[in-house]
């Protein structure tokens, strides 16, 4: 479940291709296809009229995977600051 | 008089890094690993621990990292619903780890949970070891 959700993450802002998207979410190819197979049944993600074949999030999917994304943001849990003394 | 003294003792606390031997930068990242060392440790007093159940005590973060990864959906729902987060308090509140407490806190689903604090123990783990 968490990975269907980064792979619409790393898509969201802009289309990307299968090869693409596997860097994003550290899957085998053969795992990202079934994953991607199985967003597009669901009917979360499209096939972009491209060569090579790109893939992007619905259009009105967008505002919650862009909930979602924040949410996955793990920028503050490895900041440099130091997290007791607040310096 | 008064004035003045208190006036010299707050300059000397506040250069005495200077007469250390350490410039602010080196004193901030030593206290750094200080305290990822602190946040990596288990909990002093069996009151603090996180009872999962009658017989797992979680005792540390590192601790709450593995369990996340194996425990079982009906065992996630109880401590993790609408109403409430207890991994995000017992984080916060007993850990002391607000950031991380306070991320998990926006979070529902278990994989997401447990890649937080995943994450976020590997990061200290490593502050750790650095000994900035």
């Amino acid at each position: 479940m968490l990975k269907e959700k980064e792979i619409l993450v790393s898509i969201l802002d802009e289309p990307k291709t299968i090869e693409e998207i596997q860097l994003k979410v550290f899957l085998s190819f053969g795992e990202t296809r079934e994953l991607i197979r199985k967003l597009i049944k669901e009917k979360k993600i499209s096939r972009e009229k491209s060569f090579p074949v790109k893939y992007s999030v619905k259009k009105e999917l967008r505002k919650s995977i862009k909930e979602i994304k924040r949410k996955l943001d793990w920028t503050e849990l490895v900041s440099d600051a130091c997290f007791v003394c607040d310096y | 008089m008064k004035f003045f003294e208190d006036l010299i003792k707050k300059l000397k606390k506040e250069t005495k890094f200077l007469f250390n031997g350490m410039n602010t930068y080196e004193l901030q990242r030593t206290k750094g690993s200080e305290c990822a060392a602190v946040l990596l440790s288990e909990v002093k007093h069996s009151d603090h621990y996180f009872y999962l159940d009658s017989s797992i005590a979680i005792k540390s973060l590192c601790e709450l990292s593995d369990h996340l990864q194996e425990m079982d959906a009906e065992t996630f729902s109880k401590h993790v619903n609408e109403e409430k987060n207890d991994f995000s308090a017992w984080v916060s509140n007993t850990i002391g780890d607000k950031t991380l407490g306070k991320k998990m806190n926006e979070l529902k689903e278990q994989d997401e949970i447990a890649k937080a604090v995943e994450i976020r123990v590997n990061y200290i783990k490593r502050r750790a070891q650095n000994n900035y």
